[in-house]
C-alpha cells in the first residue's frame, strides 16, 4: 500500500485543492494511486466499450493491471524527486503491461518519465513537454498509428492543456485542462474510426487513461483515495520459506510426476502410437497435463496423487528414459536450494529457443511437439503481460529465442518484453492468431545457423495465411450490415464479421466455403475447441467437407477456449 | 564404330516398351511385400496395383540386382562382340551399381578384348531415365562409347531431381532421408521439397505448408535452376496422381513455356521408399 513517509507539503492542503506551481515526486506517487483506484472503479464500463460482441480481450482490466504493476512498483517508494518516481512508475508498468492498450499506456508513461529526466520537480510547461513526450513514444510503439484510439485522444488532450498554458497555470488547472479536452476527444473517436461508430462506442483504451487522468484530477482536488478501493495484487515473488514435510504433514498438493519414455515396439506400435488416451487416463487422476511425442520417445508431466498410477500406465507401451518425482510441498522449497536461473547460465546455451503463447492443452501439445521450449498461457480473454514473457525467457538458456504472440492484442507485450530482455536476441514473430503461428513454427527450419533467414521462412509462410474463427455472441449487434443476435454463432474471417448464424454447421460450412473460395485457397486447417461435442463435430465436419470440396483438409484438436472452431486457409 | 550396347536397370522408370524402342537393355531389382517371399519385377506388376497395395497398408521391400544376374545379362552382348555402356542406379541408394561394377570387373577378364564401362549415374527414376535418353541420343549421334561415357559423367552434376511426396513417413521408414531432417512431417500438412544431391542422396531441402504449395515449389526450382527453360527435355514421374502431374505441367507451361517430354510412373522400387502421391521433376540445371 501507498504510504507516503515524508508528510511534505502535500499534507498541508488536505480536503484542499492543491495550487501547486510544480508537481514533484510524492504528489505525482499520490495522483498514480488516484488514477489507478479510479480506473479500477469503472473496469467494467471500459471491459464494455467492445467493438465485436463476442468474449474479447478486457480493455479495462488489461489496463488496470498495467498501471497496478506502476503503484506495486512505488508502494516503498521513499522519494520526492520526480524523475525518480515516475522512472520507477513506468518501468513497473513497462513490465506489467497486458494488451495493447496497456503497452501503449505503459509507453505513454514511459515516455512522459525520460521527459522528466534529472527533474525533480515541474511547472506546468516542463509537465507539458513531458507528457508530449510521452505521446510521441506511444505513437512510435505502433507500427501503423491509427487515429481514433488512445493515441489520438491522448494527443489532443495534451496539445490543448500545453496551448492553454498561462503565467497563472497551476498543476491542478492543467490536468484539469487535460481532462477536459480529452473527454471531448473520446467522444469524436467513433467520427474517426469507423468501428467504433459502427458498434455505437467510444474507444475503450482512450477512455481507460481518462478514468486514470480522471483520478489524478480527484487527488489535485482534495479528494482522498479509499484504501479499499485500491487492493493492489502484490506480483508473486519466488517462494524462498522452507516448508518442511515431515511425519505431522498433510499431503497437499501432490507430485509433480516427469517422465520420458522409450516406446518399444513389441510393446506398443510406435510409430502409430497417440498421446491422445495417455492424456485422457492421466486428466483422469492429475491435472497440469503435458504429453508429446518425438520421434519414438514420450515425454510426460502431471501433477497428482497418484504417480504409482502413471507409471504403471505409461510403462504398456515401453521403458522409461527417466522418471522424476517430486513431491510438491518439498519442491517449493527446492526452488530456494536451488538457483535454476544459475545452473543455466554455465550451460552452453542452445541455438534456438522457442516460447508461444497458447490456450488449450490440445495447442499447448501442438506448440511443444513443433519445438516451444516455453508456453506463456493466455489468448483472446486473457492477455499475458510483458513479464510473463520475461519470465518465459529467463526460463530458456539459448541464443536467440523466437516467439509467437499468436494474438494481435499480445503482439505488443511480446515486443516490449523482447526489447528489455538482453540476455538473448529475442526475434518477435507478428502471428496475430493461433493459426498463423502454428503455420510459422510448422515450417521453421532450425537447423539453419542464421535466425534472420528462420525468420523470413516462418513470415512467408504467414503471408499467405488467412485466418478465420466462429465466436459465440454476448449481445445483439448490427455489424457489417448483419443482423446479429445475442447467442447467435458468427464467423469472423481476419478482423470482419462476415456470416451470423443460430447454427453453427452451417455457420462453420458457409464461413469454411467463404474463407477458401474467397481467397483462392486450396487447404484448411480446422481447429476444433473445448465446449464441441462429438456429434456437432462431426456435422461440422461433413459440412466443412461438403462446402469445399477438392480443398486438402485436416482438422486438429486444439482444445482452445472461448472459440468453437478456428480455421487456417493457405 | 560405335558397337555398344546400353545397358541399365529397373529403377530408371522407363517402360520396357520404351526402352526397346531406345534399343537399351536392364536388369531387374525385384520387391516383396510385406514378409512374404514372393518376388515381384515392375513387369509382373503395375504401378497402380502396386500403389493400391501400398494404399491399402502393404509395405514393400526391394533387392538390389547382384552381381551373378549382371554377369549373366552382360555376357551375351560381349560374346556377342558388343562393348556394353552400364549406366547404373545411384550408389547412394542401393547396392545395384556396385553390382554392376563388380560384374564389368569380374567380366574384363574373361572378354580382354570387349570394353566394359560402368557409370554410376547418382541418379534415380526419370532423372535416371532422362540421363538415358540423353545417352541413347548421344550414342545415335555417332558417339562412341568413351564419348559417350564421359557425356554421361559430365551431365550427372547437371541432373535436377526435385521432387516432393505426399507422407513423409515413407521415407522415414525406409531410413533412405536423414534422420536430422525427419522430424519435418510432425505438422499436419506439411510437405517437404527435396532433391536428391551430388552424391545420390536424398535431401530435404525445405518444407512447406499444403500439397499445392509443394508443387509450385518444384516449379520455382524449375525457375532457378533449368539450363533452358524454354527447350530443355523434362520428365515427370509420379506415384499415381495424375491430377497433381497435370497442374504441375501447366504451370511449368504458364510460367516457363516448358513443355513435358515424358510422364511416368515412379516404379515399386523407389516407389516403397516414398509411397504414393510422390511426384518428381527432373530436368538439366545449371547445378543440381
Amino acid at each position: 500500500m501507498f504510504k507516503p513517509k515524508k508528510k511534505a507539503e502535500i499534507t498541508e492542503n488536505k480536503k484542499e485543492p492543491y495550487n501547486l506551481k510544480y508537481l514533484g515526486g510524492w504528489l505525482m506517487a499520490k495522483m498514480a494511486f488516484g488514477g489507478a483506484a479510479r480506473l479500477r472503479s469503472n473496469t467494467e464500463e471500459v471491459n464494455r466499450l467492445n467493438v465485436f460482441p463476442v468474449p474479447d480481450g478486457d480493455t479495462g482490466d488489461n489496463m488496470r493491471m498495467t498501471i497496478e504493476s506502476g503503484i506495486a512498483a512505488i508502494e516503498d517508494l521513499d522519494s520526492d524527486d520526480l524523475a525518480e518516481v515516475m522512472k520507477v512508475f513506468s518501468h513497473g508498468m513497462l513490465l506489467g503491461a497486458r494488451g495493447n492498450s496497456g503497452v501503449i499506456l505503459s509507453q505513454f508513461f514511459s515516455g512522459t518519465a525520460k521527459g522528466f529526466e534529472g527533474t525533480d520537480k515541474a511547472d506546468p510547461s516542463t509537465l507539458g513537454r513531458a507528457l508530449e513526450m510521452g505521446v510521441k513514444q506511444a505513437y512510435n510503439s505502433v507500427m501503423t498509428p491509427t487515429e481514433g484510439t488512445i493515441l489520438t485522444v491522448a494527443r489532443e488532450a495534451v496539445e490543448y492543456a500545453v496551448s492553454s498554458i498561462t503565467p497563472q497555470s497551476t498543476i491542478r488547472s492543467f490536468f484539469s485542462d487535460l481532462a477536459k479536452e480529452m473527454h471531448e476527444s473520446l467522444k469524436r473517436t467513433p467520427e474517426s474510426l469507423a468501428v467504433l461508430k459502427e458498434a455505437g462506442v467510444v474507444d475503450s483504451g482512450g477512455a481507460g487513461l481518462l478514468y486514470i487522468i480522471e483520478g489524478f484530477n480527484n487527488v489535485l482536488n482534495g479528494e482522498e483515495v479509499s484504501r479499499e478501493s485500491l487492493q493492489i495484487q502484490a506480483p508473486a515473488k519466488a517462494v524462498s520459506v522452507r516448508m518442511d514435510f515431515d511425519s505431522e504433514s498433510r499431503m497437499e498438493y501432490g507430485y509433480c510426476t516427469e517422465l520420458m519414455i522409450q516406446l518399444m515396439k513389441y510393446k506398443t506400435d510406435v510409430d502409430a502410437f497417440s498421446v491422445g488416451p495417455l492424456r485422457e487416463y492421466l486428466a483422469g487422476i492429475g491435472n497440469s497435463i503435458v504429453a508429446f511425442k518425438t520421434d519414438s520417445l514420450v515425454k510426460v508431466h502431471v501433477h497428482t496423487f497418484e504417480p504409482e498410477k502413471v507409471l504403471e500406465y505409461c510403462r504398456q507401451f515401453g521403458e522409461f528414459v527417466s522418471v522424476k518425482i517430486e513431491n510438491m510441498s518439498i519442491q517449493h522449497t527446492g526452488l530456494a536450494d536451488h538457483d535454476h536461473d544459475h545452473d543455466d547460465e554455465e550451460a552452453e546455451p542452445k541455438q534456438y529457443g522457442v516460447v508461444s503463447v497458447s490456450n488449450g492443452s490440445g495447442i499447448e501439445s501442438l506448440f511443444r511437439e513443433l519445438g516451444a521450449d516455453e508456453i506463456v498461457e493466455g489468448g483472446q480473454t486473457r492477455n499475458p503481460s510483458t513479464n510473463d514473457f520475461l519470465d518465459a525467457f529467463r526460463k530458456i538458456n539459448a541464443k536467440t529465442i523466437f516467439v509467437f504472440p499468436n494474438n494481435s492484442n499480445i503482439l505488443m507485450a511480446a515486443s516490449q518484453a523482447a526489447e528489455l530482455y538482453d540476455r538473448s536476441s529475442v526475434i518477435v514473430i507478428p502471428s496475430k492468431s493461433i493459426g498463423t503461428g502454428y503455420a510459422a513454427l510448422s515450417v521453421a527450419d532450425f537447423s539453419d545457423p542464421d535466425p534472420e533467414a528462420i525468420k523470413k521462412g516462418m513470415i512467408d509462410a504467414m503471408s499467405s495465411v488467412v485466418s478465420a474463427y466462429l465466436s459465440p455472441t454476448v449481445r445483439d449487434a448490427l455489424i457489417n450490415g448483419i443482423n446479429i443476435k445475442k447467442g447467435d454463432i458468427i464467423g469472423v474471417i481476419e478482423k470482419s464479421i462476415v456470416l451470423a448464424s443460430p447454427d453453427c454447421r452451417e455457420a462453420a460450412g458457409s464461413l469454411a466455403e467463404k474463407l477458401v473460395k474467397d481467397n483462392g485457397k486450396t487447404m484448411l486447417t480446422v481447429f476444433i475447441g473445448k465446449d464441441t461435442d462429438d456429434d456437432e463435430v462431426s456435422d461440422v465436419k461433413n459440412e466443412i467437407e461438403e462446402k469445399c470440396p477438392g480443398c486438402e483438409i485436416y482438422y486438429i484438436d486444439g482444445g482452445q477456449e472461448v472459440y468453437p472452431y478456428l480455421f487456417l486457409a493457405e | 564404330m560405335n558397337d555398344f550396347i546400353i545397358f541399365t536397370d529397373s529403377s530408371c522408370d522407363i517402360s520396357p516398351e520404351t526402352l526397346g524402342e531406345w534399343g537399351v537393355s536392364y536388369s531387374s531389382l525385384t520387391f516383396t511385400f510385406d514378409d512374404s517371399e514372393k518376388q515381384f519385377t515392375n513387369d509382373e506388376m503395375s504401378a497402380v496395383d502396386f500403389y493400391n497395395k501400398m494404399r491399402e497398408g502393404h509395405s514393400a521391400k526391394t533387392s538390389a540386382v547382384n552381381v551373378e544376374s549382371f554377369v549373366k545379362s552382360f555376357e551375351p552382348h560381349l560374346s556377342a562382340g558388343h562393348d556394353v555402356l552400364y549406366l547404373g542406379f545411384s550408389s547412394g541408394l542401393s547396392n545395384t551399381y556396385n553390382s554392376g561394377r563388380i560384374a564389368a570387373e569380374q567380366l574384363r577378364i574373361s572378354y580382354p578384348e570387349r570394353k566394359i564401362i560402368a557409370v554410376d549415374t547418382l541418379s534415380a527414376s526419370a532423372g535416371f531415365g532422362l540421363l538415358l535418353y540423353l545417352a541413347v541420343q548421344k550414342k545415335e549421334s555417332g558417339a562412341s562409347i568413351d564419348e559417350t561415357a564421359s557425356y554421361v559423367r559430365d551431365t550427372v552434376p547437371h541432373l535436377c531431381h526435385w521432387f516432393t511426396v505426399d507422407d513423409l513417413d515413407y521415407l522415414k521408414r525406409g531410413g533412405r532421408i536423414s534422420p536430422t531432417v525427419a522430424f519435418i512431417g510432425k505438422a499436419l500438412g506439411i510437405k517437404p521439397v527435396l532433391h536428391m544431391d551430388n552424391e545420390g542422396h536424398l535431401i530435404n531441402m525445405s518444407k512447406v505448408r499444403g500439397r499445392k504449395a509443394s508443387l509450385d515449389a518444384l516449379a520455382d526450382k524449375y525457375g532457378q535452376l533449368a539450363e533452358d527453360p524454354e527447350n530443355g527435355t523434362v520428365f515427370i514421374s509420379n506415384g499415381d496422381c495424375a491430377q497433381d502431374v497435370e497442374y504441375l505441367s501447366n504451370v511449368l507451361h504458364d510460367r516457363y513455356n516448358a513443355k513435358v517430354k515424358l510422364v511416368t510412373y515412379v516404379g515399386p522400387v523407389i516407389g516403397a521408399h516414398t509411397g504414393p502421391g510422390v511426384l518428381a521433376l527432373f530436368f538439366i540445371g545449371k547445378e543440381r
